[in-house]
């Protein structure tokens, strides 16, 4: 489903990541943990394709990404208000992964009273909801949730959870938990990684 | 009137359980009371349209001296208003009402302007608040100089688990756990006797979170009034003596932090119960639907329309705050 082989990406000079390596198959729920700062968002984003890697390569389903249409691997952040445009409705914002299926709405409890509503007339969880259904278009293989629920209250939590990785069950789809949350990811995970296992090479490596 | 009438089963209960009460509700003299506190705002909406959103619907709660009580709330409840309400900080646009006591008396104009960042000490949520050119030592310090203020310093950095090399450090160089640390020494080399902490932890892992709290558990042991603002319960319960659970700009529960246990059977209010239950640790449980805005629910109780007891009166009055099994609940049938 999803092979990251040896991958690193640089900036102005410093690695900010390097060989890791990491598989994930059809109907798993791998959760990630690790110390702030040491770049587990940044290879999330490379993995939804919002960054390029600078050596190794990410496949999916056995290839790479292709150039065009939908990523197959689909990134949720922690602050869904800055993940949507602010001036558009929830409609348009749903739509811009295609028409949504009745029956993933449905199941994310998504009530089709907000399709008519702005951003900021959602509350953070409601507006997470939106996200996680925008993120679950058809050609999605592989759902990444960075700290998905982090700002979110135990019980919006809890709910928001259920309705995700029920629809990833159905669908047979892989995800991928980053979390500081450890009580979170022992709930929801089928197999957890410490952020040194993905790590082929422990050491921070300075650009000539 | 419907309220007075279950009024009459509180009364009872707070006869019989007098002693544990004190503890739950609170030090005789607490440092900081707040009582039916509101804050709305005046907004713009499309074009010249002005709405007032109601923010804080009504929060009673307390503070007594070397008590630390933490107030739960999900995020955009309104934690950070009640913190800027108490250090009269809000936004010319917002309005609030409501009392708000330190040390007995009430705590507005002069008497706040004085006070403020001497014995009552603000713990911003941002680590942007410190200033990025000063070092963290003289940050601490704020306006104190010399070889005694030096020594109490390296007294509170190495209290706080700070190493000596951080007082010469700039904030940029800090990590989030050690920012948090020097805004709390900052707060204990002030003389503050109350400190406000707003949502100290977020995006912190486990261990820094816990050091962070650690911090403010250390402040209330040292004979400071700490309020702790958060949406994380979990941590809250590690340090607090007290919980106080918002809802939907309310107050509805005010609890011992030992009440959180087992399955709930101490909790008082349905929804601090379902809370408790959704925890990953607990449960997993969710709740169909969502949190009212307080102006929808202006007229009943806020978690009528989630909650499995509800009956008609719940749905034609708000419940008031009062005295339950040794905390307080803001319901009509509490358990």
């Amino acid at each position: 489903m999803l092979e990251v082989d040896k991958v690193g990406i640089h900036l102005g000079g410093r690695w900010l990541l390097r060989d890791m390596s990491l598989t994930l198959e059809a109907g798993e729920v791998v959760g990630i943990s690790g110390d702030s700062g040491v770049g587990k968002s940044t290879l999330a984003r490379m993995l939804a394709g919002h960054l390029a890697p600078d050596e190794g390569e990410v496949r999916y389903g056995g290839r790479p990404a292709a150039r065009r249409g939908p990523h197959p691997a689909q990134l949720v952040l922690q602050h869904p208000e800055r993940a949507v445009n602010p001036r558009w409705r929830i409609r348009r914002i749903l739509a811009e992964a295609g028409a949504p299926e009745p029956s993933l709405l449905e199941a994310l409890q998504i009530a089709p009273s907000w399709l008519d509503r702005w951003p900021l007339e959602l509350s953070g969880g409601e507006l997470q909801r939106v996200c996680i259904a925008r993120a679950l278009g058809p050609a999605t293989r592989v759902l990444i949730a960075d700290e998905m629920t982090a700002m979110l209250d135990a019980l919006t939590q809890a709910g928001i959870w259920r309705a995700a990785l029920g629809v990833a069950q159905e669908r047979g789809l892989g995800v991928l938990a980053i979390s500081h949350d450890e009580a979170l990811l022992e709930r929801i995970c089928t197999r957890r990684l410490r952020w040194e296992e993905l790590r082929g090479d422990a050491t921070t490596v300075m650009m000539p | 009137m419907a309220i007075g009438a279950k009024r009459v089963p509180a009364q009872e209960a707070s006869r019989r359980g007098a002693s544990s009460e004190e503890a739950a509700l609170g030090a005789a003299a607490p440092l900081l009371e707040i009582e039916g506190l509101r804050v709305s705002f005046l907004q713009y909406g499309r074009g010249l349209q002005r709405r007032t959103v109601q923010a804080l619907a009504g929060v009673d709660l307390s503070v007594g001296a070397g008590e630390l009580v933490a107030l739960v709330g999900s995020s955009g409840s309104g934690k950070s208003l009640l913190a800027h309400a108490v250090m009269g900080l809000l936004p010319d646009n917002a309005r609030s009402s409501g009392s708000i006591r330190y040390a007995g008396e009430p705590l507005d104009g002069e008497r706040l302007l004085r006070l403020r960042g001497k014995e009552l000490a603000l713990v911003p949520q941002g680590v942007t608040y410190l200033d990025p050119l000063l070092r963290a030592g003289e940050q601490a310090l704020g306006r104190q100089r010399g070889p005694q203020a030096r020594s109490r310093l390296r007294a509170v950095f190495s209290r706080f688990g700070l190493p000596e090399r951080a007082e010469r450090l700039y904030p940029h160089q800090l990590s989030g756990g050690m920012a948090r640390k020097v805004l709390v020494s900052a707060a204990a080399l002030g003389g503050a006797r109350l400190v406000v902490a707003d949502e100290p932890t977020p995006g912190m892992e486990a261990g820094k979170a816990a050091e962070a709290l650690q911090a403010l558990r250390e402040l209330a042991d040292g004979g400071c009034g700490v309020l702790l603002l958060t949406h994380d319960i979990e941590a809250a319960l590690r340090v607090a003596d007290r919980v106080a659970v918002l809802y939907a700009g309310e107050a509805v529960e005010l609890a011992a932090a030992s009440d959180f246990a087992g399955a709930g059977e101490r909790l008082r209010h349905p929804y601090t119960r379902a809370l408790w239950q959704a925890l990953p640790a607990n449960g997993f449980r969710p709740l169909p639907g969502v949190q009212p805005a307080p102006e929808e629910a202006a007229a009943s109780c806020a978690f009528a329309a989630r909650c499995g007891q509800a009956a008609p009166e719940c749905r034609a009055a708000k419940p008031a705050m009062r005295v339950w099994r040794g905390g307080q609940v803001r319901c009509f049938k509490p358990d």
